[in-house]
């Protein structure tokens, strides 16, 4: 097992560093490119005009999926060794929907608003504002809520762990979730979307 | 190698058009594979935003910091500095990349995006409030769009699907109300 490199010990920390300034710059790239720098084309999803934002995420998903599968399948990578937070099905189910409720009022997440700013968009450098004010909130109020945070807590849970299937039948499954997804993406698009005005 | 020569991958970093969601997702998707391969963490944004609000707080009120709030844990005996992450190198990558893409595509440029039934006044307010809501949230779930909605739902983690699933839905019960804020 050669990967993660850096768990690994195959390289240190300053190489580990400067590869994520790399890797961070085809990242910010990609969702400038994709127009996720661009609020009204982020909240198109949530007017059911423009779904670029979920074609592109599952599209990601689905490629990141397989390859880290791939990767495991072959030895190249360790997935033991792949970070993921542990869930809490209530608590972050809340999140969410707090998370949701802010990106369609604001506009942005936090990674697209650094792309917008980037590109001096005057509502991201607001939005940026307002996510260190939430920040500035969560660090006071999250040690009083340690108790709700600590409920329906399933560790470090993954799909096919906790549906008892194999990863690959979990990997199929969410396969087919995309193409649902796109098939009623197209739909809406056709019915809600933005049409060319034939006069 | 004629027809990939560096003046044709120019032209092509410089068109004014976007990508089709479809390649941008499949470019997005090999990046992440990347992130993995390299560091074995996915990608993420809110990660630094928390970090940069921990110093901060910690440079105002160190004692406040370390008995009451969150940040503690940044400072105690034997922690990393801050900074000196994965994620945090990343973001500085991401506002690069992001502006060399908007400066090729020819959309660097100061405004204010929003639609056009809104005052900017009532934008820039909204922009606020949504941070607000946005950067709370995503420490309540360990992660945004990026580090649960695309790299914890490529690893298949069920608490990243919770949370991508919610945010549809908290973006769909509001929509209505803005919808004056993005559309006609």
């Amino acid at each position: 097992m050669m990967a993660p490199l850096f768990k690994t010990g195959l390289i240190g920390s300053p190489v580990m560093l400067a590869l994520a300034v790399v890797v961070g710059v085809l990242f910010g790239f990609t969702l400038e490119r994709s127009g996720m720098g661009d609020a009204r084309k982020l909240t198109g999803v949530f007017m059911l005009k423009d779904f670029a934002v979920p074609r592109v995420m599952f599209v990601a998903i689905v490629v990141a999926m397989f390859g880290n599968l791939l990767l495991g399948a072959t030895g190249a990578m360790d997935p033991a060794l792949l970070y993921f937070s542990e869930t809490q099905v209530v608590p972050m189910a809340i999140a969410g929907m707090l998370f949701g409720a802010g990106f369609v009022v604001g506009g942005y997440c936090p990674g697209t608003v650094l792309v917008a700013a980037a590109n001096l968009k005057t509502d991201a450098f607001v939005f940026i504002a307002g996510v260190f004010g939430g920040q500035v909130i969560w660090g006071e109020l999250a040690p009083g809520m340690k108790g709700f945070l600590g409920i329906t807590d399933l560790g470090r849970a993954t799909l096919p762990a906790f549906f008892h299937v194999h990863p690959g039948l979990a990997a199929l499954g969410v396969v087919i979730f995309a193409f649902l997804f796109f098939g009623f993406a197209r739909f809406a698009e056709q019915r809600w979307g933005e049409r060319e005005v034939s006069s | 190698m004629k027809g990939l020569e560096l003046s044709t991958i120019l032209a092509w970093l410089r068109r004014k058009d976007l990508w089709s969601p479809y390649f941008g997702g499949a470019v997005l998707g090999l990046v992440l594979v990347a992130s993995f391969y390299i560091s074995g963490q996915g990608l993420g944004a809110s990660g630094p935003f928390g970090r940069i609000t921990a110093m901060v707080s910690h440079a105002v009120a160190p004692e406040h910091t370390m008995e009451a709030t969150y940040w503690g844990r940044y400072f105690v005996e034997g922690a990393e500095p801050p900074l000196l992450n994965w994620l945090s190198f990343l973001g500085l990558g991401v506002i690069a990349g992001g502006l060399a893409s908007g400066l090729l595509g020819g959309r660097f440029r100061s405004e204010v995006l929003k639609g056009p039934g809104v005052s900017t006044g009532t934008r820039l307010a909204l922009a606020l409030v949504g941070g607000v809501l946005v950067g709370f949230a995503a420490r309540m779930a360990h992660g945004c769009t990026s580090g649960q909605g695309l790299s914890g739902a490529a690893v298949m983690s069920v608490g990243a699907w919770i949370f991508l699933l919610s945010m549809f839905a908290g973006g769909y019960a509001l929509a209505w109300f803005v919808r004056k804020e993005w559309i006609s």
